[in-house]
């Protein structure tokens, strides 16, 4: 076979180009630690990083919403339960109210309690985030759920509470409807304003006659029922939230044992073990410098040849 | 004796010759092209004893069926090199512009989660709007990027077809040339005709034989001729008569354009069009068909809210079925006899392709619907009643006028242009539709809508929804990477192929140096050995001059 000059020349030269190129790349891959550098490296297994990158982006956004919705949760429990307490210390001074000791004079301190607890109340039902938006409105975020006016107190939120998606398929109350926990909706058009209120009112008027003291016992109870009533509505809201609660929780859970799952198995796609790619790297090194060394000693045995070149 | 003298002067002489010959094959030792020089010696006889040695011709050594491997593997090889080139170019337009579409997606729908926590906030809301239109800029950019690539695509085209014809025009010319050289001085001209052919080749895959009278004829290989005798045929680029921003190649043989664009597919100017239809249209199919269905599901969403003013929600983007959108779907090829044009309306992303479409008609009423990528038949029938509608693949063709004669053909690119058409009119964040419409009085806090569109994001819109937005935008991904990755494939085979066919014909044609220095060696002996002949002839002379002057 002749081997012509040109060609030894050119083979020289391609073989230490491969070998610098496959140097090149894998210095590369060192250096950002990542396999692909390029989707063209390997596509399919970069079609697969996208697809989980993707999870991942979706799954952080749930991750975001649901920590918000973890935050309202535990804001509408604290609430809750402080109406409840509230509450619960109407219906002890309501009966303290009712009881035979209690004079003229006693019933106007339990009177100004109860006003003072009902403003307390009236607060809690307008509760405001840090965006200013009233949670128990519903969808009407900007206004007040309750408003006063000659008639008495009545719910003007709206009768849709809002959700936020929590997960894939997963959607949780954000703002809820203030008439569910304090009345007037149109099943339960009397608020637990309007009773506080006829109960003050009632205590505030002096009772002089046998038939007075019938109705005040009388506005007591039927008030004190509905305060009741009331109560037990708040009571197994506040077991609702407490689901939600682990709900929410629990899917927070899953969403950040999806996002670890999914980056460690991310970087088993994508990262490259460092110590065979630096392996790999040396023993290619190695080989170049045989190479080079060898390139060398041909063109030693030309000039030997006597051939100038 | 005076033969002696004869036969040692035409030794010297010879030898000489080769000497000189030796030595320019080893001064080409690196030159391309060069074909190395053998000489051949014959006796020189009329006499008893013999008269010396002739140099009987000298030879380019080449072999014709090495060298068409070489021109044919450096063409193959050349179209590889120019595809891998440009997809690369795609893959990192991809991997910057392209991302900002994947990134805008992801950063949309947390924006929007958020968003739907506080629907009143104008911030919030303005801030959704920015990242819209940021997403919208994002496709109008890289669609800009892609046809500068189409114009660069072009531009290649141009130089390329002008290259071919410089180097036609030079062939043509050196078959002049040729006709009137003897054998030894044509040798360098043949060695300047190897090189123009692998030049062309490099350009554009081509046969080429020589005839009787030792003229180099090219041809494409399909036949249509570049260089006859002493006739190059030009070639000419002018607008594509079928696709609107691509041009057509065509040779002009006579008075006749012969239109042979679909006909190369090697050398450079094959690569140059391998990639245009099978990378960059493609990515901008896909983009496109990314930009309408995105647009077409907000409006859709955005239409069934109502706005912070409770307003019914207004179109995120223009429109996607205005009358100048649709009519800049459709083109009418060049050559239609009849003047029917069609408007293209486009129903519904989950059935759009990637593919661009022909409306082929065989009568002037009876029509085929083609897809180009494969060319199956999408549907067929005859217009018998205008205004008639044809019903494609996520798309519908309006016809308004029938006017079309047997042979028109209308080109339909559904989604090629609507990357760059994505436009986004809201003027600010309260016209987004957050808020259902619905029999309830409207309430700034109302999310309902802003969850549905959530919900979009998330869903199946395109390819019979199994893809949505980020998957439709990975799915080109990996389409461009694997080209990327094939090309490289293919490119890598054909390099392999082309060095082992330039490897056989330098077996054969290049200069060796150790050869050419043993004959080196050889021919200094001969000359040496010539010499002693000569200065044995002097002395025989000398010695019969002595013994007549005695």
């Amino acid at each position: 076979m002749r081997i012509t000059a040109i060609a030894q020349f050119q083979h020289q030269i391609a073989g230490l180009s491969k070998q610098v190129e496959t140097i090149q790349s894998l210095q590369q891959q060192v250096t950002t630690g990542k396999k692909i550098i390029h989707a063209s490296d390997n596509p399919l297994l970069a079609g697969r990083i996208d697809e989980i990158n993707d999870e991942v982006a979706f799954l952080k956004g749930f991750e975001l919403n649901a920590s918000l919705a973890e935050n309202r949760t535990q804001l509408m429990d604290t609430q809750v339960e402080s109406a409840i307490n509230l509450m619960n210390r109407a219906q002890e001074l309501l009966l303290t109210a009712e009881n035979e000791p209690t004079n003229q004079d006693g019933r106007v301190v339990i009177g100004s309690e109860l006003s003072a607890l009902l403003k307390n109340l009236l607060d809690i039902a307008s509760t405001q985030d840090d965006k200013k938006n009233y949670i128990f409105s519903g969808m009407d975020a900007q206004r007040p759920p309750f408003a006063l006016d000659e008639t008495g107190y009545h719910y003007q939120g709206s009768d849709t509470a809002t959700y936020i998606q929590i997960a894939h398929n997963k959607l949780v109350p954000y703002n809820e409807k203030g008439s569910v926990l304090f009345g007037g909706s149109v099943t339960t058009p009397k608020t637990l304003f309007d009773s506080l209120t006829e109960v003050v009112n009632a205590l505030n008027k002096p009772v002089e006659t046998a038939e007075d003291k019938a109705l005040l016992q009388n506005v007591l109870r039927k008030n004190g029922d509905e305060l009741t009533q009331g109560l037990l509505q708040l009571t197994a809201y506040l077991a609702e939230i407490g689901n939600r609660g682990n709900t929410i929780q629990n899917t927070i859970d899953q969403t950040k044992q999806l996002i670890v799952d999914k980056t460690i198995g991310l970087s088993r796609l994508a990262d490259i073990d460092m110590g065979e790619a630096i392996s790999n790297l040396t023993q290619r090194l190695t080989t170049l410098d045989i190479m080079q060394q060898s390139y060398l000693k041909i063109q030693d045995t030309f000039n030997h040849l006597g051939i100038a070149r | 004796m005076n033969s002696l003298l004869e036969i040692g002067t035409r030794g010297i002489l010879a030898s000489q010759n080769a000497l000189t010959m030796t030595a320019q094959n080893i001064a080409n030792a690196n030159t391309p092209f060069y074909t190395r020089r053998e000489m051949d010696f014959s006796e020189a006889f009329y006499r008893l004893y013999g008269n010396g040695v002739n140099v009987a011709d000298v030879r380019r050594i080449f072999d014709d069926f090495a060298d068409k491997a070489v021109l044919r593997t450096q063409s193959d090889a050349q179209s590889a090199a120019t595809a891998l080139e440009k997809f690369i170019d795609l893959q990192s337009t991809l991997e910057t512009q392209g991302e900002q579409i994947e990134k805008n997606l992801i950063q949309l729908l947390t924006t929007l989660h958020t968003l739907n926590t506080d629907p009143s906030s104008l911030e919030s809301r303005n801030y959704y709007v920015e990242q819209l239109k940021q997403l919208t800029h994002s496709f109008n950019e890289i669609s800009q990027t892609l046809s500068v690539q189409q114009g660069d695509i072009n531009k290649q085209i141009i130089a390329d077809t002008q290259g071919i014809n410089a180097i036609t025009t030079k062939l043509a010319d050196l078959n002049k040339q040729l006709l009137n050289k003897s054998g030894m001085e044509s040798l360098p001209l043949l060695d300047q005709r190897d090189q123009l052919l692998n030049q062309l080749a490099q350009l554009i895959g081509i046969e080429s034989q020589v005839d009787g009278k030792g003229a180099l004829n090219v041809q494409l290989s399909n036949g249509t001729p570049l260089v006859n005798a002493q006739t190059a045929y030009m070639m000419k680029t002018y607008p594509s008569r079928s696709i609107s921003s691509q041009l057509d190649i065509a040779i002009q043989v006579g008075n006749e354009d012969n239109l042979v664009s679909n006909r190369i597919t090697t050398g450079e100017l094959g690569g140059l069009l391998a990639y245009q239809s099978n990378g960059l249209v493609p990515a901008q199919n896909a983009l496109g068909r990314l930009a309408v269905g995105l647009a077409m599901r907000f409006n859709a969403q955005q239409s069934a809210g109502l706005d912070l003013n409770g307003a019914s929600g207004q179109l995120l983007f223009a429109d996607t079925n205005e009358p100048a959108a649709m009519a800049a779907r459709s083109m009418k090829q060049a050559s239609n006899q009849g003047t029917g044009d069609i408007a293209v309306h486009i129903d519904n992303p989950a059935a759009l392709t990637l593919s661009d479409y022909v409306l082929h008609f065989d009568t002037a009423t009876h029509y085929q619907l083609v897809r180009t990528t494969d060319h199956g038949v999408v549907r067929e029938g005859d217009i018998l009643t205008i205004p008639a509608t044809i019903e494609g693949e996520g798309f519908t063709l309006q016809l308004k006028q029938s006017s079309f004669i047997a042979g028109d053909n209308i080109t339909i690119v559904p989604t090629r242009f609507e990357a760059a058409r994505l436009q986004f009119t809201l003027s600010d964040g309260k016209q987004l539709a957050l808020a259902l419409a619905g029999d309830k009085a409207f309430a700034g806090g109302d999310n309902r809508n802003g969850l549905e569109l959530a919900q979009l994001y998330q869903s199946g819109v395109f390819e019979d929804g199994s893809l949505n937005f980020n998957q439709a935008y990975h799915q080109l991904n990996q389409m461009v990477a694997s080209n990327v990755a094939n090309a490289q494939q293919v490119m890598d085979t054909r390099v392999i192929l082309k060095n082992q066919a330039e490897g056989n014909r330098d077996q054969i044609t290049g200069v060796s140096l150790q050869e050419e220095s043993l004959n080196l060696a050889r021919y200094q002996q001969a000359y040496e050995a010539n010499a002693q002949i000569l200065e044995a002839g002097q002395k025989t002379f000398d010695i019969l001059m002595g013994i007549i002057r005695r």
